[in-house]
């Protein structure tokens, strides 16, 4: 163990003495929170006026009328609680899919639900976002036999919604997820420790009594631990000196957030493994960083919805995706639906991407 | 045998690096390496460790074949790579204590050696300096601590004084001889002749991936056909003289540079005379004349027909 705690301590002296690490890690991150802070602040707080959405659907979609203002015919409206039914989260009426597709495009309404209960939406924002989740619980619920009136989903989706949550806020989650990730600017750099390519160290290591596999996984737990302190310090920094709310005392969080710190070390040894060149290491891990937080929301919240439109599976796969809703469901909207499945998802991801990269080290001999 | 290398064949794409090599390195042996840039003697090295791949050939180290996970092997060899391997963020110690610590398991063991290990490369003074503050010879001296501290009892050191200071050559010269004296084999790679003339107990010419020849010095020096080489310069100069130099009887080979002409002999004896009254034939006068029993360079001239530092 102490063996074990001397080479993390080296491995940390390591990164830290690259003044390219201790920038991209963790100058570039705060700069970031610090400028599109400054940039949305006033946008975050502003009052929003958020009515009822105005949700068109499918007459056949009636589970979902539960949510919507009470329906002229209902066909199992006496088995439901109607108090729930007079709060609704949104106004309804039925529409044709055409009728409902072309309201959409006028504007007119926000949302349409088909009758297998997929929503239509032309634009996203917190409505949009509640009622996808709705539909999805809808669907687990109806899938266990479950009575949909045992489910509180006022409570759970409406609750302090128009206290705290912007649509900005997206962006924000977006950015989390991509720095939760930096643990890559770390183990990019394993590769070339151990792999024969060029760096002297590597062919000094390889001719070592000790596997491949232990200085892998003794650079990945550096990684790690060196991943967690700097999202600590961004957390501690978001919430105490940017004063931004955006994570709760919930602690269904720590899974999401070891687990996207685990994806992010993984991912950058897979890029350094694959990469030689230092620069162009570097240069992989940031774009397809910037590429994976873009398409989940980080320069805009409407590019998520152009891609949910033509390619669905990209936003499922994309795992700055997955942290980045899975934060706003935890943290905003106190959902833990599909939290379980995407913690597992980011972490069936590394230990993939982990195991390829241990071979390709192992491998590899000129 | 502490090293076997038999028939060894490595391409790298259409490049033959190694052609049919055999070396053997016996047990408490210096053995060493020289040939010119792009011979293949880090490409032998790098076969032997197990690093490269090969393409035909055997090789045995401590009598087994070194594949990657031949920790029991790998636990007995040290290397000192070419260029620095260290990290630059650690500090002498650290560094040390960093590769010993791949081979000792036991942190009071490893202190221990650790310790020796700087003191043998005398870096005392400089536990806690990183390598950028140290100066050439001792980032050398380093380097080589990070491949010895764990006490190998076979020791690979490819070309360990390049670009060092005539102190820390001699400083590292006599280390290894220390390293061998107390019981290591080593395989030693250099460019200075006269380093591996000093130092080595057998020495293997390797020109264009092939083992030309290996032998003791005196081996090697019996090997060619020159047994004596003749300098001399001129007060005059005279039009024929190169050629009449290589009609004079034993003369194998005349060449003439910045004004010194170099004569050379398949006799040993009478060399001098001969050219004296050559000289004195043709009524010149001569500033210097000496005589040099063939060096290494020599010996690599003749079996390669190329100086060493080509």
């Amino acid at each position: 163990m102490a063996r074990i705690l001397t080479y993390i301590k080296y491995e940390l002296k390591i990164f830290l003495g690259n003044l390219s690490n201790v920038f991209w890690m963790i100058a570039f991150p705060l700069l970031l929170l610090t400028v599109f802070t400054i940039a949305f602040s006033n946008i975050r707080f502003r009052e929003f006026d958020l009515e009822k959405a105005s949700i068109a659907y499918d007459e056949k979609a009636f589970m979902s009328l539960y949510f919507v203002e009470p329906p002229k015919e209902l066909p199992n409206i006496a088995t439901l609680d109607r108090s729930s039914i007079e709060n609704s989260i949104f106004k309804g009426q039925a529409m044709t899919k055409d009728q409902a597709l072309e309201a959409l495009k006028q504007g007119q309404i926000d949302a349409y639900v088909d009758k297998d209960l997929s929503l239509v939406i032309n634009k996203n924002g917190i409505n949009q976002m509640i009622m996808d989740e709705v539909l999805t619980t809808t669907k687990q619920i109806a899938s266990l036999s479950l009575p949909l009136s045992a489910y509180d989903f006022n409570r759970h989706f409406v609750e302090n919604r128009d206290e705290k949550y912007s649509p900005i806020d997206v962006v924000f989650y977006s950015l989390f997820a991509m720095i939760t990730l930096y643990g890559a600017y770390l183990s990019g750099g394993i590769g070339n420790r151990l792999i024969v390519r060029g760096q002297t160290v590597a062919l000094r290591n390889s001719t070592t009594p000790t596997s491949k596999t232990w200085q892998v996984m003794i650079s990945v737990a550096a990684s790690f631990l060196w991943s967690l302190f700097l999202i600590a310090i961004i957390m501690i920094y978001t919430e105490v000196i940017l004063k931004q709310n955006f994570f709760s005392m919930d602690f269904n969080n720590i899974p999401l957030v070891l687990s996207a710190l685990i994806f992010g070390i993984a991912w950058g040894l897979f890029l350094g493994t694959l990469i030689e060149k230092e620069s162009l290491q570097t240069a992989a891990i940031i774009s397809s960083l910037l590429i994976l937080s873009g398409l989940s929301g980080l320069f805009s919240n409407d590019i998520p919805l152009l891609i949910q439109r033509s390619f669905p599976l990209i936003i499922k796969l994309n795992p700055v995706s997955l942290i980045s809703n899975e934060l706003i469901k935890v943290n905003m909207l106190g959902n833990y639906s599909t939290l379980n499945a995407s913690v597992l998802q980011l972490l069936g991801y590394s230990i993939v991407l982990i195991a390829i990269s241990i071979f390709q080290i192992r491998r590899k001999r000129a | 045998m502490v090293i076997k290398v038999e028939n060894l064949i490595k391409e790298f794409k259409e490049i033959r690096a190694l052609d049919s090599f055999n070396l053997e390195l016996k047990e408490g042996e210096i053995l060493g390496l020289i040939g010119p840039n792009g011979s293949g003697k880090t490409t032998l090295l790098l076969c032997i460790l197990g690093i490269y791949s090969f393409d035909k050939g055997d090789i045995k180290v401590l009598g087994q074949e070194l594949k990657p996970n031949s920790y029991d092997i790998k636990r007995k060899i040290g290397y000192i790579p070419q260029e620095l391997a260290l990290f630059e963020e650690l500090t002498v110690y650290e560094n040390i204590d960093y590769f010993c610590g791949l081979y000792v398991r036991d942190g009071k063991k490893r202190k221990e050696l650790v310790k020796k290990a700087i003191q043998f490369v005398g870096l005392e003074k400089f536990e806690k300096f990183v390598p950028s503050k140290l100066s050439g010879g001792l980032a050398r001296r380093l380097n080589i601590a990070c491949g010895i501290a764990h006490e190998p009892e076979l020791i690979f050191l490819d070309e360990p004084t390049v670009a060092v200071d005539a102190q820390s050559r001699s400083f590292i010269l006599d280390g290894i001889k220390e390293l061998n004296r107390q019981g290591a084999s080593i395989i030693y790679t250099s460019h200075y002749l006269e380093e591996v003339e000093d130092l080595c107990d057998r020495i293997a010419i390797i020109d264009q991936g092939r083992n030309i020849i290996t032998g003791t010095n005196e081996e090697l020096r019996d090997s060619i056909i020159t047994t004596e080489i003749i300098k001399f310069t001129l007060l005059e100069e005279k039009a024929d003289i190169l050629k009449d130099l290589r009609n004079l009887s034993h003369v194998i080979d005349v060449t003439i540079k910045d004004s010194e002409y170099t004569v050379k002999f398949d006799n040993p004896n009478s060399n001098i005379a001969t050219i004296v009254q050559f000289i004195k034939d043709k009524g010149l006068t001569y500033l210097k004349l000496y005589t040099e029993v063939p060096s290494l360079n020599d010996v690599f001239l003749e079996l390669t027909g190329k100086e060493l530092r080509d």
